[in-house]
């Protein structure tokens, strides 16, 4: 580039210093919003494993019998412990507002626990008997302030006790979920901290009695040696790290976050990239004329394509630059916000994740150097003569057609849209699949809540038969279970639930449920193979299979302390409830009997709350839950992300709005003379805004009708995606669901008409006479 | 068709020109009249204001005893529609009509009826020896019949006066002086008045009357009525 062109595009740029500033702009929107996206999860997992440490999560739970407390001393001495804590775990009640399931923890009073440490939020450490201390989440949901008082139901009745402190614990380092639940609800259950001893009386136990042991540990190498401390005791589950239900669900949320999060972060490039290369296509073409009289100069194609390219990278790389700086407080706020939500606590540095980081520096300059390449060539191929009078820039020459249709009653402004846009065909397609790809973008959201929301009501009304699921206070054995059997009761299947490890060519260690395959409360949607029916058969989950190539005709080894069994696997089930499931005699030989935690009960017609009420009245249940609740409750949870799906509709419309209005205003720019020449022949200005109004509504209209078959095949797409972490999720989509593709829709054609609204202010300020005569005067 | 001291001016910052400075003509209807003139002389601003696309600055514009000058922009265009046909150096067609469609899209303004739209359009069309020639689009025409079509355009809505701006100024020599004698057969034909603005000098010997401008101001006419 000689020197002239080079100080021609210096002048250039400060000349279209504004325009410039836009483009700068969407791309540092683009970048920021694309690495900050990016760094959301690599940062929430760093904060996750952060807290992780810092609060002591334990390595190892193990659940017991009831057992002295002396045991703990042999423990921590087993090599490979780095700390370990006794302590007793009770399912009860709380009282406050309303009655709540509760686990009720006793600790030694003395000291906060070394594992699992608490993190007090507000208030402090009991002081004596009668003050608890509670998880934070839970008390917040459950509206329960320091302060306050709480009832709790014990062995002698419900005792009054007052709240001392609030915690973060980080076994319940999402909200805290009972993991004896058969369908767990977060924030449904309240985690009480209590005296040791004093728990210890008010449930009639022995002073040093505790149920439960808690365990840092080294790298492997320690579970043998505890498992032969503890080989006189009666284990009941044992739960490792990885196993801790909260903990288990943030790091498949977060895994799951993490594919998310890069295919919203690449639309966010694509869709950013159509309207950067329109703003160029707009740039360059207002400087046509200029362009023709380089090139009638003698200035090369190359050299001129040079200057462009120049211009390119100085706003693409400086604007990427900055993007990426501002990137990271982006990237901050995004896992603040995302940390806040899923571990209530602040997040740790923002994690820059290198291939985001390179993505986005070079997204500004290439996506710039490949817009003014594009844009620039199609102008400079041009002979210099075309490119001042603006010819030569309708499309390819036509072929001979010949075919006058029969005279008929017209609308020529149509015409004369329409043909324009069959005949720059590049063009049209480009905005077309930006508005397709912007309506995709927007009306995904809404249609895959549509989606999971159909799903939760289908798979409901499908495969549940119950009329009351109830959750059981802890583990006990069938025939206890059974005994909450009364009237009004038609039908009651007990549910076992243990953790299991697997062998069969891998391993691992997985939640089973036991049942009896004949009952018919809970049916199960097979993916692949049948139900299975002999003892020794078996199903598993969908997810369970994705990540494990389990599948049908597979043999299982299933072991705990307890014991082991071998089954066949003869399908695969939707069901997210547990990874495999088994007969109950099984799952009884697996855990000493004592493996049911909840159950399924059909009720006789009008007796729902009378049995929901005695169910209630029995200290061996937790928690009652009706069909209606267990959907409204899922639904609920849906659809508390809504506020972020209209946020995100808005600013795909908004971009589909700013690439309409460049093209379009290109296209009439291109085409001022005609525009001029129908005003000379005595189209009035409305009438000639009217074909331009009329040209958006047209391309609008296409993306819209291109934009529903990508959408779904989109959805149909993300299927696989989505089950992996919501197995019962399906795309069925009902007419009504479209809505938020509507109201998409909608919002583009209104935008993308008030996009039009730059071009054809150009129309109506036109100068009629300079624009038919190309410009002479005199 | 009538103009009374008519100026146009200019104005370029502190400077301003008059590119029209105080034209008074009379031009009858029916007649063919070819206005010659350096560059800079005054042609196309006078023929701009003739036809209602830019207004003067002073003075008055009458035609078939319409004030042009006083016509808001609503107006113009209407009368500009209903009386005034262009014919432009670069034909101002548009490239994606075919040349039936470029003839038809400005007489729709006049006429509703499709087949007598269609009927007119292909008269008008066979007038320019264009007969055959209506499925084609602009770009697959030579020069010469790319104005011809845009002669066709002007005339087929029968305007009381035909306007036309360097009309061979983008043809070769040859072509253009058939676009001349085109222009003149048609004048004859359909008694549509015509003035045409040119750099060739040869285009005053089918005229009727010839004004030659300079500096914005008639300096002479050739032919009958000159009265400057």
């Amino acid at each position: 580039m000689n020197r002239y062109l080079f100080r021609k595009m210096n002048r250039e740029l400060v000349r279209i210093r504004y325009r410039a500033i836009g483009a700068s702009l969407l791309i540092l929107l683009a970048v920021s919003m694309y690495v900050g996206i990016g760094t959301m999860v690599p940062s929430a997992q760093e904060s996750l494993d952060q807290r992780v440490e810092i609060l002591n999560l334990s390595d190892l739970v193990v659940r017991t019998t009831f057992t002295s407390d002396q045991l703990v001393d042999d423990l921590r001495s087993v090599p490979g412990v780095e700390a370990a804590e006794g302590r007793l775990n009770l399912a009860s009640r709380v009282q406050a507002d309303r009655e709540l399931a509760a686990t009720l923890i006793g600790l030694d009073p003395s000291a906060p626990p070394d594992v699992d440490t608490l993190e007090f939020k507000e208030g402090g450490w009991f002081d004596g008997p009668g003050e608890v201390v509670l998880e934070k989440g839970s008390a917040d949901k459950a509206g329960i302030a320091l302060g306050d008082s709480i009832s709790l139901l014990t062995e002698s009745g419900w005792i009054e006790l007052i709240v001392v402190g609030l915690v973060y614990s980080p076994e319940f380092i999402w909200l805290p979920i009972n993991p004896q639940s058969i369908n767990p609800v977060p924030g449904n259950m309240a985690v009480v901290y209590l005296p040791l001893p004093w728990l210890q009386e008010a449930f009639g136990l022995p002073s040093g009695t505790v149920n439960e042991f808690v365990f840092l540990t080294e790298d492997g190498g320690a579970e043998a040696g505890i498992w032969e401390e503890m080989s006189e005791e009666n284990v009941l589950f044992v739960l490792h790290q990885e196993d801790i239900y909260g903990y288990a669900l943030i790091e498949e949320d977060l895994s799951q976050g993490d594919s998310m999060t890069g295919v919203i972060a690449g639309l966010i490039l694509i869709v950013a990239f159509f309207v950067v290369y329109s703003s160029f296509v707009r740039m360059v073409q207002e400087q046509r004329r200029e362009i023709g009289i380089l090139r009638a100069l003698g200035y090369s194609r190359r050299s001129i394509l040079l200057s462009y390219v120049y211009l390119a990278l100085i706003v693409g790389g400086v604007s990427s630059l900055i993007g990426v700086a501002i990137s990271l407080p982006i990237g901050q706020a995004f896992s603040d916000y995302y940390v806040q939500m899923t571990l209530n606590a602040s997040s740790a540095t923002v994690v820059l994740e290198p291939s985001f980081f390179i993505v986005g520096a070079l997204f500004g300059p290439i996506t710039a150097l490949v817009a003014s390449v594009i844009a620039v060539w199609g102008t400079v191929r041009l002979e210099p003569e075309q490119a001042i009078k603006g010819t030569g820039l309708v499309g390819r020459r036509t072929k001979a057609k010949g075919r006058v249709p029969k005279p008929r009653k017209a609308n020529y402004m149509l015409l004369y849209a329409v043909r324009k846009m069959v005949r720059q065909k590049g063009r049209t397609t480009l905005l077309v699949m930006a508005v397709a790809f912007s309506i995709v973008m927007g009306s995904m959201a809404f249609l895959m809540v549509a989606s999971f929301q159909n799903s939760i009501v289908s798979t409901i009304e499908e495969g549940e038969r119950w009329d009351l699921m109830a959750d059981l206070a802890y583990p006990v054995d069938r025939t206890t279970a059974e005994s909450v059997s009364g009237p009004g009761i038609v039908e009651l299947v007990p549910v076992a639930r243990l953790t299991v490890d697997w062998e069969d060519g891998g391993n691992g260690s997985t939640v089973a449920i036991g049942m009896d395959w004949g009952q018919d409360l809970h049916r199960f949607s097979l993916s692949q193979g049948s139900e299975p029916a002999a003892i020794d058969e078996a199903l598993v989950s969908y997810s369970f299979n994705k990540e494990t190539l389990v599948g049908a005709g597979d043999e299982l080894r299933l072991i705990t302390p307890m014991g082991e069994a071998v089954v066949t696997v003869t399908g695969v089930t939707y069901d997210g409830i547990g990874g495999v499931f088994i007969d109950r005699s099984v799952a009884e030989s697996l855990s000493l009997g004592q493996v049911y935690t909840g159950m399924y009960i059909e009720v006789q017609e009008g007796e729902l709350q009378n049995v929901r009420s005695q169910l209630l009245e029995s200290p061996l249940v937790a928690e009652v839950q009706e069909r209606g609740n267990l959907e409204s409750g899922m639904l609920d949870l849906m659809s508390s992300f809504n506020e972020i799906l209209y946020i995100f509709g808005f600013i795909s419309v908004l971009i589909s709005a700013i690439a309409i209005s460049n093209i379009v205003y290109v296209s009439v720019l291109e085409r001022r003379v005609e525009y001029g020449q129908l005003r000379a022949l005595g189209y009035r200005r409305k009438e000639v805004g009217r074909s331009v109004y009329l040209e958006v509504l047209l391309m609008v209209s296409l993306g819209s009708v291109l934009a529903a078959p990508l959408l779904y095949g989109v959805m149909e797409g993300m299927v696989e995606t989505f089950r992996a972490f919501f197995p019962m999720y399906r795309t069925i989509l009902y007419v009504q669901d479209w809505y938020g593709y509507g109201v998409i829709v909608g919002m583009t054609f209104l935008l993308g008409l008030l996009a039009a609204w730059p071009a054809t202010r150009m129309i109506s300020r036109m100068d009629v006479a300079k624009t038919v005569t190309g410009g002479r005067f005199g | 068709m009538v103009l009374k001291d008519v100026v146009k001016e200019y104005r370029n910052g502190d400077r301003s020109v008059k590119a029209v400075n105080g034209i008074s003509l009379s031009i009858d209807k029916g007649s063919f009249v070819v206005v010659l003139g350096p560059s800079g002389s005054g042609k196309t601003t006078l023929l701009n204001i003739i036809s209602g696309l830019v207004g003067p600055t002073s003075g008055e514009v009458r035609v078939s005893g319409r004030d042009i000058a006083g016509m808001g922009d609503e107006e113009a265009t209407k009368f500009r529609a209903q009386s005034i046909g262009f014919v432009f150096q670069f034909f101002n067609l548009f490239p994606t009509l075919t040349v039936l469609e470029n003839v038809e899209i400005g007489l729709a303004l006049k006429i509703k009826d499709p087949q007598e739209l269609r009927s007119r359009s292909l008269q008008y069309l066979k007038m320019v020896g264009l007969e055959g020639m209506e499925g084609k689009f602009p770009d697959q025409l030579s020069g010469g019949e790319q104005q011809r079509v845009s002669v066709a355009r002007a005339l087929a809505c029968e305007p009381e006066l035909l306007i036309a701006d360097e009309p061979t100024g983008n043809l070769d020599a040859e072509t253009g002086e058939t676009v001349w004698a085109l222009l003149r057969d048609l004048n004859k034909q359909t008694g549509t008045t015509v003035i045409a603005v040119t750099h060739w000098a040869e285009a005053a010997d089918f005229a009727d009357r010839t004004l030659y401008l300079r500096s914005g101001k008639v300096e002479r006419t050739a032919g009958p009525g000159a009265e400057a």
